[in-house]
């Protein structure tokens, strides 16, 4: 059976690039994935490509995660991210939404790496037979996951919001 | 009948019905609407699922400049250098990158600023070169300055050189800015800003109150006719002249007065403007989009906007508009009911002021407007606004 690529890529690539980003946290990084995942899917061929494209990403997405520890980049962004603390009140919306999503990174990164692949996956729109086979949990079990990591993540980014809200 | 597992719970909430046995939704339903303890559990989980959805999605990328499914396709089919293998192995820095359109051309997007820095000083040329080119308009300075009735005559943009001309009837020192280069320009003493600041303040010309322009005044004429030996031309200028659309100026309807763009340093600075009031350099125009017009509108009396209409696709535009960037800024509330205020006093219709920009609103198209240093940006395109608050994120 033939698929097709153009339902595949309107369907799929944005959601890609986006799961890449709160996986990566660099877009143009987070493109770059995306487009390789996809290439490789296009010479691949897999039956089910929407599944095997996230599958492909994941995996490319913690390559990078690795290299980046390799190339120590996490020193700066913890500075980053220690350096918040010391910063002036916004001054226009863009650096808002800047600290909004550092702040939905941090919450993120409240959670095990399988409660937030599975929050993740599911927010890019895969079903819970997807998230199953990408993350070797039963079916059964994806639902529970799934609503543990919603539940932590919701009550990390309010202890943030509280953080912030003291700060200012 | 028993209560609902977490698991069906989760798989009812999320849709994944196709997990649940045969006939157990039906029955997931029928023991919600009896079972108080479940329906409270669902409510819960239905929340907490709301805020993470929520929170996830927000704040939003924006609009996503991504690859066509042709381009890659293009790259699926290219031989793989060294084999798959190997394409695994390549190094961030070798690893081939999605470039965007601009693909290819790696000074794109610097030639695009200075393609849009560069409007903006063609466009304070044609301006100043309007009277003179034309002939029976405008006031010139040093040419015996007719004064402003003959300016009126002219029906079209009073420059910051030719107010000063009309102020002081003398000054014949005054450096006509359609004679000269762009490096030339500019230098202006800052005592002469000063005096000239003293000028504007003192005259004030409206040309809607003369006489109407000549009807054939097209300014497609001046935009092709800026006065300049072929030696003397520059790039960007024969650039400009051969490839951007004359300004779609309405002369009678403009009123220009104090500072105009001049190539002070870059074009986009304002002459004689207090230092916090410039406009950041090179950031008026979103760096890849070609830039269609630059044009000054009267917004309220003594204040304008600059009018920047960039191409998003065939048809459509991306309007950009820097108001109150000269002036002490009052709120935008109140500007806004003043200039709604006067509109209905001169019963006219002003078609620059922020009230009739959003009733004028195209239907599917949306407005942003931000602080943009002491005044305004209103954004306006048929997008989504977070699309456009993307696109403004550009700009800086």
């Amino acid at each position: 059976m033939s698929v097709d690529w153009g339902e595949v890529y309107r369907s799929t690539f944005e959601e890609l690039v986006r799961f890449l980003h709160r996986k990566v946290w660099d877009l143009e990084r987070a493109r770059d994935l995306a487009q390789e995942a996809f290439v490789r899917a296009l010479r691949s061929e897999p039956r089910e490509p929407r599944a095997w494209l996230f599958s492909v990403a994941i995996n490319l997405a913690r390559d990078e995660a690795r290299s980046v520890l390799r190339r120590k980049k996490h020193l700066a962004l913890l500075r980053t991210e220690a350096d918040e603390g010391r910063q002036a009140p916004p001054a226009d919306q863009a650096v808002l939404e800047e600290e909004e999503r550092n702040q939905v990174r941090r919450a993120l990164a409240a959670l095990t790496e399988r409660d937030r692949e599975v929050l993740l996956l599911w927010n890019a729109g895969l079903s819970y037979r997807e998230i199953a086979e990408l993350t070797d949990l039963a079916p059964g079990a994806v639902g529970t996951t799934l609503a543990r990591a919603r539940r932590r993540f919701v009550e990390a980014h309010g202890e943030m919001e509280k953080e912030r809200a003291a700060h200012y | 009948m028993r209560h609902i597992t977490d698991g069906e719970l989760h798989a009812y909430l999320d849709g994944a019905l196709d997990l649940l046995p045969e006939g157990r939704e039906e029955e997931i339903q029928v023991h919600l609407s009896q079972c108080t303890a479940c329906r409270e559990r669902l409510q819960d989980e239905e929340k907490v699922r709301e805020q993470s959805g929520y929170i996830l999605a927000g704040p939003d990328l924006g609009a996503l400049e991504l690859p066509t499914l042709e381009e890659l396709q293009e790259r699926a089919a290219a031989p793989e250098p060294g084999g798959a293998r190997e394409e695994v192995r390549l190094r961030e820095e070798e690893r081939p990158r999605y470039r965007g359109p601009l693909r290819g051309m790696p000074l794109a997007w610097a030639a695009t600023i200075v393609l849009a820095l560069g409007v903006g000083w063609m466009g304070g040329e044609v301006w100043r070169s309007l009277p003179q080119e034309e002939g029976a308009v405008g006031v010139r300075g040093g040419a015996g300055a007719p004064g402003a009735e003959e300016a009126g005559a002219g029906g079209a943009v009073v420059l910051r050189e030719d107010v000063e001309a009309v102020a002081r009837p003398g000054a014949g020192e005054t450096v006509d800015a359609a004679r000269v280069g762009p490096g030339e320009a500019s230098p202006r003493e800052p005592e002469e800003d000063r005096r000239q600041e003293a000028a504007l303040d003192a005259e004030s010309v409206d040309v809607r109150s003369a006489a109407p322009p000549p009807a054939a005044a097209p300014v497609e004429g001046v935009a092709a006719d800026v006065a300049r030996a072929p030696g003397e031309e520059g790039v960007l200028e024969a650039l400009f002249r051969s490839r951007m659309p004359a300004p779609t100026l309405a002369p009678q309807e403009l009123r220009v007065m104090g500072d105009v763009p001049a190539p002070e340093g870059t074009a986009w600075a304002l002459t004689g403007a207090r230092e916090e009031d410039r406009f950041p350099e090179s950031s008026l125009a979103v760096p890849g989009l070609k830039v269609l017009s630059v044009e000054w509108e009267e917004w309220l009396p003594g204040e304008r906007a600059l009018h920047v209409r960039q191409l998003l696709s065939v048809g459509d535009t991306l309007e950009l508009r820097y108001l109150g960037m000269l002036m002490g800024m009052e709120p935008f509330e109140e500007v806004r009911a003043a200039s709604k205020a006067q509109a209905q006093e001169a019963g006219v219709d002003r078609p620059l002021s922020p009230a009739v920009l959003e009733a004028s609103l195209p239907r599917g198209w949306n407005q942003v407007e931000m602080r943009w240093g002491r005044g305004w940006l209103v954004a306006r395109a048929p997008l989504p606004e977070a699309q456009i608050k993307a696109l403004l994120r550009a700009l800086r």
